[in-house]
């Protein structure tokens, strides 16, 4: 996947929190919205938000392209250093990655861990630089998903965190 | 899977203590049962101590990691002995890898340590535990090792190493040492030189593995020491095997106590007599085979000095062979006409002990002053070598045990002034000459006192153009003098029946018919 889609499709997704308001923006950064895959293609923001249209058409090419984008901070993560993020996270991952592969973005911020978490296999973490996962000490974080970044740092804290692929 | 230092933490900006950063990947990729641990090139990762165990791929091409200064005596930069990293398996375990890494051990600036203050400060320490019967598996390869107070690989008991494709430059106690048994040691394409320290090679087996044993094998291959410093003592079983190794300056010191040792298609420079280092002690079997010998005197050794080629002592050790298969003994050009330059000079060794040395083939050139010197006695076969020693052979006193017993066996000898000197002997050593041909010219003896007592086997043939009846002819008893021309009805051949270097006795053996 280009650098340029991925771009794209961060942009809709904004976009797309915009025009469904205020509300809308409270229910998606809970979770609750309930379709499966935002697209960041030509379809409309409520095909994509409601689902009908889209399911309807399915053209099977398109497939594909429908692969979760989740940024973590639209799921309450603050990545400020000093709440602990470990909820949202956890809930993420409950969320979008029980069932399904995804990719979990973060953004800059240093993301206090504060509880023992597995990030699992099906997951794909993109770390923007400057993005931080910091677990407190005592706290493991286990990563088994694939993990994007540079070459700069992206684990912190007094804690432990161990990559292994299963 | 690939744990990049730089993600938990390594700045690599050669200012920054990263070793927790690193040990944090490491840990991580041991608690997934082993994984790549990557250095990202371009970074110098400062590192006191790191523990690492099996399982790892340490790769770090371009890399280099580079210890702080005033480090202890004790902190390697990697290590595998601490509790819960050390190897302690019943069979051998998964490999440690270590690639393309620099280590430099940053020894400008880490206090007094040419007194071995900080002999146990190495680059890469590698041993698994004793008391079981695995051995720590490691690989290193195309890593760069320089400015280590110790060794750049030191490998200790209970380990099986790879080491190819390496480099270590001014490390003070070796390039690659070996000091522990129940190891294996495989070293192949693998250059030690220095400026400050000649690194070299150092193979001094003082630490038992399991079962109690110092007994390690060590092969090497394709093995540059430019500047020197080739160190072997292996003893208990331990077996050596080595070719292409270019050693060109002294020290060169080999111990093969019981243990069997082969060397072929290298060269030696080898230093003065009394240097404690330039020896060949107690082989028990050893061969060097298509080897060349140099004398070399050090730069900054004062004086003439005595330089041998083989200073050998069997040390009191029994039925050792020590073989020289086509094997040239040359002086290179540091050696001063004032020295004086032995090829193999033999420490006294009691013919009860029945050690042999071998000469078979090759030659020694006419920089020598003595080609086979025994200053008290051994036992040798020299066989079809080309000898051009001032001296070609020199037996020394013997006494109490310390007696000859050797075999010339169709060596050739030119351009010497004295064939063969005898300072003594008695009746318990033996001089046995076979397929020797000489020239009247050639036929140079100094036969000192008691060197009658000394039983001549065999006989050499002299050529000379008139009888040696009534002029002064060298000679050992049974040797045969020959008219170079047959005259028909005259004397042809006479025999030597008391030994004299200037004028012997010879009674008419053979006349010719008409």
């Amino acid at each position: 996947m280009s650098e340029e889609k991925n771009k794209k499709r961060i942009i809709s997704r904004r976009k797309l929190l915009a025009s469904i308001g205020a509300a809308g923006v409270a229910l998606a950064t809970r979770g609750l919205i309930q379709a499966n895959t935002v697209h960041a293609d030509n379809e409309s923001v409520s095909e994509a938000v409601y689902g009908a249209v889209a399911e309807k058409k399915k053209p099977p090419g398109k497939e594909s392209l429908a692969v979760d984008w989740h940024n973590i901070k639209d799921y309450g993560a603050r990545g400020n250093g000093s709440a602990d993020d470990f909820p949202a996270l956890s809930q993420l991952i409950s969320a979008r990655l029980s069932a399904e592969s995804g990719t979990v973005y973060l953004p800059r911020g240093t993301y206090r861990i504060g509880t023992n978490l597995t990030i699992p296999a099906n997951a794909h973490l993109v770390f923007d630089n400057g993005a931080l996962l910091a677990p407190d000490a005592g706290v493991t974080v286990t990563i088994a998903a694939t993990i994007s970044a540079g070459t700069y740092r992206i684990f912190a804290g007094s804690g432990l965190v161990r990559q292994r692929f299963r | 899977m690939e744990y990049n230092v730089v993600h938990y933490g390594a700045t690599g900006d050669g200012t920054t203590d990263d070793t927790a950063a690193i040990q944090s990947a490491i840990d991580s990729a041991l608690a997934a049962g082993g994984g790549i641990v990557f250095f990202p090139a371009g970074g110098t990762y400062i590192v006191s101590q790191l523990n690492v165990s099996e399982g790892l791929i340490i790769e770090g091409y371009g890399a280099t990691v580079k210890r702080p200064a005033n480090q202890s005596k004790w902190t390697r930069t990697f290590t595998t002995t601490v509790a819960g990293y050390l190897y302690d398996g019943s069979a051998d375990s998964k490999p440690l890898i270590f690639q393309g890494l620099t280590i430099d051990g940053n020894r400008q600036n880490q206090g007094a340590y040419r007194n071995y203050e900080l002999e146990q400060a190495h680059l890469i320490f590698l041993m698994g535990n004793a008391a079981n019967s695995g051995k720590l598996r490691a690989v290193i390869e195309d890593c760069y090792f320089k400015d280590c107070v110790a060794d750049a690989i030191s490998v200790y008991t209970n380990v099986s190493v790879q080491i190819s494709n390496c480099t270590a430059v001014d490390c003070f106690r070796g390039g690659v040492v070996v000091t522990g048994g129940y190891s294996d040691v495989h070293v192949n394409n693998f250059k030690a030189h220095g400026t400050v320290h000649a690194t070299g090679i150092d193979v001094e087996l003082d630490g038992p593995g399991y079962g109690n044993t110092l007994k390690t094998d060590i092969t090497m291959n394709n093995l540059y020491l430019p500047d020197g410093d080739f160190d072997v003592a292996v003893l208990q079983g331990s077996t050596f095997t080595g070719s292409n190794i270019i050693v060109n300056k002294p020290p060169f010191n080999l111990y093969a106590e019981n243990s069997t040792v082969k060397i072929m298609n290298s060269v030696f420079h080898v230093g003065v007599l009394d240097d404690y280092l330039d020896r060949v002690v107690s082989p028990y079997d050893v061969t060097f085979q298509n080897c060349t010998f140099y004398a070399h005197k050090p730069a900054g050794t004062t004086g003439n000095r005595s330089i041998a080629c083989i200073h050998l002592f069997q040390f009191g050790n029994a039925n050792q062979t020590l073989r020289f298969l086509d094997c040239d003994f040359k002086a290179d050009s540091s050696v001063g006409a004032a020295d004086t330059v032995y090829a193999i000079y033999f420490e006294g060794d009691q013919l009860a002990k029945n050690n042999r040395v071998i000469v078979e083939g090759g030659s020694i050139s006419n920089r020598f002053n003595y080609g086979l010197y025994w200053k008290f006695g051994g036992r040798a076969i020299v066989r079809n070598t080309y000898v051009e020693a001032s001296t070609c052979f020199y037996f020394g006193v013997t006494s109490g045990g310390y007696d000859y017993d050797v075999t010339l066996d169709g060596t050739i000898a030119k351009n010497h002034t004295k064939l063969l000197e005898i300072a003594a002997g008695n009746s318990s050593c033996k001089l046995t000459t076979k397929n020797i041909v000489l020239t009247e010219s050639e036929n140079t003896l100094s036969l000192g006192s008691g060197a009658t007592s000394v039983s001549y086997g065999g006989g050499r043939l002299i050529q000379g153009n008139s009888s040696p009846i009534s002029r002064s002819v060298p000679g050992l008893p049974h040797d045969v003098f020959r008219l170079n021309t047959a005259v028909s009805g005259a004397d042809y051949e006479w025999v030597c029946t008391t030994g004299s270097g200037t004028a012997a006795t010879w009674k008419r053996r053979t006349t010719l018919g008409p």
